[in-house]
């Protein structure tokens, strides 16, 4: 099942090799360790930049981060899990 | 594990047929699945299970078009084309999710990318097709077998690339042109690798049905039908010039297409490629008889037309109507302008004014599912139209229009729309501009 969440999150990250990789974020007040980036990709909204990161967590579910230079903000986009 | 099939490699002698191909040895890639692929990459729970990624508007994919079936879904017959509707009767258990074409555009640029270090000459078919030009890089192999074996090397050293570094697999095909390497990708799927030499494409080609070769659809399949042509072998015999008094210019490439000539060279990016058609189409959940709805939804879809033509730089002078009425009835209505254009409104008119004609035709039996325009006879702008004194009177569309791309450049397409658009057109989630 596909939830849509869009909803700002705040996220901790690192940089390195010239990426930048969540590493962990905290939705509705509860911390999502970022086990695992599943997959990335990037798009452009006229000249801003969003940078697109499927994560899993310690559960099943894999969350779907994005990163936008339109303000320097992430949100959470949509959640995939079980049912 | 990687499967291949090498026909001919150990043969002795290995000379193309045609002056033209003498040599040349093209590469033909296809992600495997690719939309759902991509989707079973980036979420495990979808990995081994049907899984359905649809075009479509509505939230939870209740409608639209099937883009692309996981192989688990394709056992229950699901495939690309169908109706989300018929997909979920024939696999109800399936996962179904929206396409994300952002997201499989950069994985394609990325594979492009890999394609790239092993020739410039690479053209990009589609989102999950690519062409590669190995020739220059086998110039120093000896013509023939030795060519040949490098050539297997380096598809499976791309495959191999492609699978570490974005979690895909992608079937190979390697002939001596892109016609044989395209057919050729297709014999063994997913995840295959095969090589046809020019000695064994009448042995290959022959017995193949000749819906097999690119180009030919149901309706020319029929037509060969009629004149006893059932396989490729039945084409390579029939008369060059029957062909030709038959259809045209196509008999005589249909024919070269039958013994696996084809001599179109691999478009490298950038080279001018002809463009013949921008369109857009959408997918109404559950169906709608409403015209003031369908025209809206007309003029969404003129405006992201002619966006993506002022992007492209074309101008175009014949609109056509497409519309599906039921799930079954699938129909277009074209019309001519008086002029070459790349703005909305002159689109807009000619195809609403198709549009009532046909709610007035007493066709519509059952709901319209789904709407669709396009414009086609194009020119490159540079090309110039013929400008009339009602241009130069009233601007005011091509000054409004300007600004409007401009700001849509800036800061994205979802910044300005319609008034009349903002409601289910708008909240759809497909973004037809891109």
């Amino acid at each position: 099942m596909v939830t849509l969440v869009e909803e700002p999150v705040d996220v901790a990250a690192v940089f390195r090799g010239g990426r930048l990789r969540p590493t962990a974020f905290l939705w509705r007040g509860r911390r999502y360790r970022v086990r695992r980036v599943l997959g990335t990709y990037r798009d452009l909204k006229g000249r801003y930049l969003e940078l697109y990161y499927s994560v899993m967590s310690d559960t099943p579910e894999v969350y779907e981060l994005r990163f936008s230079t339109d303000g320097m903000r992430w949100s959470l986009v949509r959640v995939h899990s079980e049912g | 594990m990687t499967q291949y099939v090498t026909h001919g490699l150990l043969r002795a002698a290995d000379r193309g047929r045609d002056a033209g191909e003498e040599g040349r040895c093209v590469l033909h890639l296809d992600m495997d699945a690719y939309f759902a692929s991509v989707e079973q990459r980036d979420v495990p729970l979808y990995r081994g299970r049907p899984l359905v990624v649809c075009h479509t508007s509505s939230d939870f994919c209740t409608h639209g078009v099937v883009a692309t079936a996981s192989y688990e879904a394709r056992c229950w017959g699901v495939k690309a084309g169908m109706s989300v509707w018929e997909a979920r009767s024939r696999c109800p258990h399936a996962c179904f999710v929206h396409a994300d074409i952002p997201k499989y555009l950069d994985n394609a640029r990325r594979i492009r990318r890999l394609c790239e270090r092993l020739s410039h000459r690479v053209e990009v078919f589609s989102i999950d097709e690519v062409f590669v030009d190995l020739t220059p890089l086998l110039r120093p192999c000896p013509p023939g077998e030795e060519r040949w074996r490098e050539a297997l090397r380096v598809g499976r050293e791309l495959k191999g690339e492609i699978r570490r570094r974005l979690g895909l697999t992608a079937s190979v095909g390697i002939g001596p042109n892109k016609l044989v390497a395209k057919m050729a990708s297709e014999f063994q799927k997913p995840d295959g690798l095969t090589l046809v030499t020019p000695e064994q494409l009448p042995d290959i080609l022959a017995p193949l049905p000749v819906d097999r070769l690119v180009g030919v659809g149901e309706r020319m399949r029929r037509h060969l039908r009629a004149m006893g042509v059932e396989t490729v072998g039945d084409l390579a015999r029939t008369p060059v010039e029957l062909l030709e008094w038959k259809f045209g210019v196509m008999g005589r490439l249909l024919w070269e297409a039958a013994h696996g000539r084809d001599g179109s060279p691999v478009r490298a990016g950038g080279e001018e490629q002809e463009v013949k058609s921008f369109g857009h189409s959408l997918s109404l959940r559950g169906g709608t008889r409403d015209l003031e709805y369908l025209e809206n939804t007309l003029l969404g879809l003129c405006d992201a037309v002619t966006r993506r033509m002022r992007r492209e730089g074309y101008l175009g002078r014949t609109v056509a109507l497409r519309l599906r009425v039921g799930y079954a009835l699938g129909y277009a209505r074209a019309r001519s302008l008086d002029e070459y254009t790349d703005l909305t409104s002159p689109v807009y008119a000619a195809a609403r004014d198709l549009l009532r004609r046909e709610a007035s035709s007493g066709l519509w039996t059952e709901p319209v599912t789904t709407v669709g325009v396009s414009v086609s006879q194009l020119r490159r702008r540079e090309e110039g139209r013929q400008v009339t004194i009602w241009d130069i009177m009233d601007n005011r569309e091509e000054r409004l229009t300007a600004a409007l791309d401009a700001l849509r450049d800036r800061y994205g397409e979802g910044v300005v729309t319609r008034a009349s658009l903002l409601g289910d057109f708008a909240l759809s989630g497909m973004n037809l501009a891109r």
